[in-house]
């Protein structure tokens, strides 16, 4: 990688005001011709906004440049005509969006998506051979095949390799890629970030990129900018910015991260208010008894018309104050056995028992029910959007003690405090909630029935950093203070690794190995194992 | 992303189909029709029947819309029969609404088979069978000859017969809305939490499917106006000489060449009665797909 001196883009006192509010405030920075750098940030940060206005497309969603100037090549972008940008877009500054399915026209074939881009980008190439070209380019296996496909039968990793290709296109000397692995499972995630690294060494080109993740940015930038709520508060070459980072709210957000802290510790959290990093103490663990909540007794999923089963028969006790994690990429069947063993989906072969009654056993006011509950994955998705958290909570309450309507609304109002959520939203419905908000919401109303054993599917993968440590934080000192078992299903190997004592590996619907999570993930035995530890970014 | 803009701020074009301006002008244009209904036979120094002036005056300050063809006052006859026509069609679209979610509700949600099958064959049946002969057939096993209390001869017919035909469309709509709220996380979390099927359906599902439902209904009304209006063509519904939007309408057909005013006047309302309403159902809508 050679860096010249020159700057290719150069952002100087940017503000941007968009819905109402002032979203940047006086961002600049530059980059070097065949350099890179990343903006980090958590959501609200302002990172995609200044993407979106490195690459014009700030006025698609009503947002308004008030002051600064963003120089590309030295020709200024701010108000550009749209004559400039169809001069510069695609050609000289490409944008890679978020990994998605509906990035692509999803009754196009590939090949016709990347000829119609080419046809533009390009004129007089041969769209066919240069196709064939741009996907041999992002290194994706059998590109004649891949050419006659529709994206609904690419996996995400290979739908994100085309939304490369059609970025390059163009040849552009500029890259902006928004959060192009989000969503992506890690061993996808470490090929895609791989090949952004070669295609800089190849083609020189010079990558601006969103992340939200710092392990992310150290795989693929040499430097990085960290954002906070529309301002940039650290800059500077990634090494030194992650090994000696200067503002609190970068060290906030590396302490929050599970793999830097002893496993079952509560991790470092950020006051949002006011920027200080404070370490909460560790909650007193009170005794159990160890008796055996949940019996899976050579359980086995098999989906309708499925060839292969979601689950193959396996069996596992969960005893009082496990904690057990199941860590497996998409598509390995851990969000099914989460969900059998709640009893939200009843198994195909074999028993679920609780306290030795299977789940069909158990119906109505069973108090049983009561013993195993679940968070969800989808913050807002698992919320009534018409039920608000106070009512939410009450009516569980209600459903199994028998208190009157306005003292099951006083208890859901202090459940709702323990969780943490703020007073204020405890009578607002979900959609005004943030994320970390209704992740709570969904805690206090498992807490509601008393249960022994919680499943959490997921439980931060759609939330921040910070309000992820939160959330471990959460579970963990409930975990201890009620005497709670956990089983906690996550791709995440930093979250399993510090939330659980014993872990299982899916893939493919089968337990490739089962064991102590310390050693699991120092000391795999299992080849699949160790490819997840390895594709896992790491800041060591 | 979407942002709120000051009201006034809006290029005309957005005002006029913006969320929040739609629903106002809906609105608004919908009250002064209403209002119109209420007060203006009050108020006005004619009857609906009263032949008021000679046959066939075109609109003028004295008579606004005109006069019919036997001199009755064609501005007191439409807002007279728009008494008629809206609570009619209030009502059928209420009843229609109520037992389509509901049907339509417990069949998507009810985990017996049997009565998902059953309520949605008969829902087949009654969609599946072409409208107007529908329509006609029960008009004329019900009658049209007898006024029952206030409302005129024929409207009761018309009124069951749309009963009997509209619910279905709202039972499928709430049967596909309640099907797919049953595979989401939010009603498999009220499982998991153990609260009754009751509950569940009555506080988690049916205020969803309620949304959907209710503002199928607004735009729905207008339909049932129309419908209402088109049977006196068909010789059935409201029977003359009610002072009714369809048989205004269809009184004037004779004389369209003379006297333009007698259909198009009473047509013009009818059709801003629709556009009103289409406007708050438009509304209603977006505000609900709204995160």
């Amino acid at each position: 990688m050679t860096t010249s001196t020159t700057p290719l883009l150069t952002v100087e006192g940017l503000n941007v005001h968009l819905g109402g509010r002032d979203v940047l405030h006086d961002v600049g920075f530059t980059i070097a011709k065949g350099d890179s750098l990343a903006l980090v940030g958590e959501s609200g940060s302002g990172k995609t906004v200044t993407a979106r206005v490195v690459t014009g497309l700030i006025d698609r969603i009503n947002g308004k440049v008030t002051g600064g100037s963003v120089k590309f090549d030295g020709q200024e972008l701010v108000n550009a005509g749209p004559g400039t940008w169809t001069a510069l877009r695609g050609k000289r500054i490409a944008l890679v969006p978020q990994a998605s399915l509906s990035s692509l026209d999803p009754v196009m074939r590939i090949g016709k998506q990347l000829a119609e881009t080419i046809a533009v980008l390009d004129p007089g190439a041969d769209t066919g051979a240069r196709a064939l070209e741009l996907l041999d380019q992002v290194q994706m296996p059998r590109p004649e095949q891949i050419l006659r496909a529709f994206p609904h039968e690419l996996s995400g990793g290979m739908r994100q390799r085309v939304m490369i290709a059609l970025a390059l296109a163009g040849r552009p000397e500029l890259v902006v890629a928004d959060e192009p692995t989000t969503a992506l499972d890690v061993t996808v995630q470490a090929g895609i970030l791989k090949l952004l690294g070669d295609l800089r060494k190849e083609t020189g080109m010079t990558l601006l990129m969103i992340a939200h993740d710092l392990a992310v940015v150290k795989m693929v930038s040499e430097n990085v900018a960290v954002m906070r709520a529309g301002r940039l508060i650290e800059a500077g070459p990634t090494k030194t910015v992650l090994t000696v980072p200067v503002h609190a709210y970068t060290q906030a957000l590396l302490a929050a991260r599970p793999e830097t802290s002893t496993p079952g510790s509560p991790l470092s959290i950020l006051d949002r208010e006011t920027g200080e990093l404070r370490s909460p103490t560790a909650t007193e663990r009170v005794a159990t008894e160890g008796k055996r909540i949940v019996q899976l007794d050579n359980v086995s999923v098999t989906y309708r018309h499925a060839a292969a089963p979601a689950v193959a028969p396996m069996s596992l006790d969960i005893h009082e104050g496990a904690s057990i994690g199941i860590v497996g990429e998409s598509g390995s069947g851990k969000t099914t056995l989460g969900r059998v063993i709640v009893g939200a989906l009843a198994p195909s072969t074999g028993e679920v028992l609780v306290h030795g009654k299977t789940w069909k056993q158990i119906r109505g006011r069973n108090p049983l029910r009561r013993d195993v509950q679940m968070i969800f994955q989808d913050p807002y998705g698992s919320l009534t959007p018409w039920r608000t958290p106070r009512h939410a909570v009450a009516e569980v309450l209600r459903r199994w003690t028998d208190i009157s309507a306005p003292d099951a609304l006083d208890r859901a109002g202090q459940l709702l405090e323990e969780v943490g959520l703020p007073t204020g939203v405890f009578d607002k419905y979900p959609a005004k909630l943030s994320g970390g908000q209704c992740q709570r919401v969904g805690i206090a109303r498992a807490l509601a029935s008393e249960p022994r054993l919680i499943v959490a599917d997921e439980p931060t993968s759609s939330l921040d950093i910070s309000a992820q440590a939160q959330i471990l934080n959460l579970l963990m000192s409930l975990r201890a203070s009620h005497g709670l078992s956990l089983v906690i299903v996550s791709h995440d190997l930093s979250v399993i690794r510090h939330m659980t004592d014993e872990a299982l590996v899916m893939r493919h619907g089968v337990i490739v190995e089962h064991g102590a999570s310390t050693k699991l993930f120092s000391d795999p035995d299992h080849e699949y194992t160790r490819q997840l530890v390895d594709a896992t970014p790491t800041l060591a | 992303m979407k942002q709120r803009q000051p009201f006034f701020a809006l290029p005309w074009l957005r005002l006029a189909f913006g969320v929040s301006a739609s629903r106002t002008i809906g609105v608004v244009v919908f009250s002064i029709i209403v209002l119109m209904c209420i007060f203006q036979p009050i108020f006005s120094p004619y009857q609906a029947n009263e032949f008021v002036a000679m046959a066939f005056q075109p609109p003028s300050w004295e008579h606004p819309f005109g006069t019919d063809a036997v001199g009755r006052d064609l501005f007191v006859r439409t807002w007279e029969g728009g008494r008629i026509n809206l609570v009619a069609a209030a009502i059928v679209t209420g009843f229609s609404l109520i037992l389509g979610t509901t049907l339509g509700t417990l069949a998507g949600s009810s985990r017996r088979r049997w009565i998902d099958s059953l309520i949605m064959r008969v829902v087949d049946a009654v969609i599946a069978f072409p409208l107007v002969i529908l329509l006609l057939a029960l008009v004329v096993v019900i009658g049209t000859d007898r006024a029952w209390g206030p409302a005129p001869a024929g409207l009761i017919a018309s009124m069951v017969a749309l009963m009997c035909v509209m619910w279905a469309g709202y039972a499928r709509m709430a049967r596909g809305q309640s099907l797919a709220m049953r595979e989401s996380d939010f009603v498999l979390a009220t499982r998991v939490s153990g609260l009754s099927n009751s509950r569940i359906v009555l506080r988690h599902i049916a205020p969803g499917v309620g949304r959907i439902t209710l503002a199928l209904a607004v735009s729905d009304i207008v339909l049932v106006v129309t419908i209402l209006s088109s049977l006196p063509f068909l010789g059935a519904g409201v029977q003359p000489p009610a002072a009714e939007w369809g048989s205004i309408m269809y009184e004037g057909r004779g004389f369209l060449r003379q006297a333009w005013w007698i259909t198009l006047l009473p047509g013009a309302v009818v059709a801003i009665t629709g556009l009103s309403l289409s406007f708050v159902a438009d509304s209603l809508l977006d505000s609900r797909s709204k995160k």
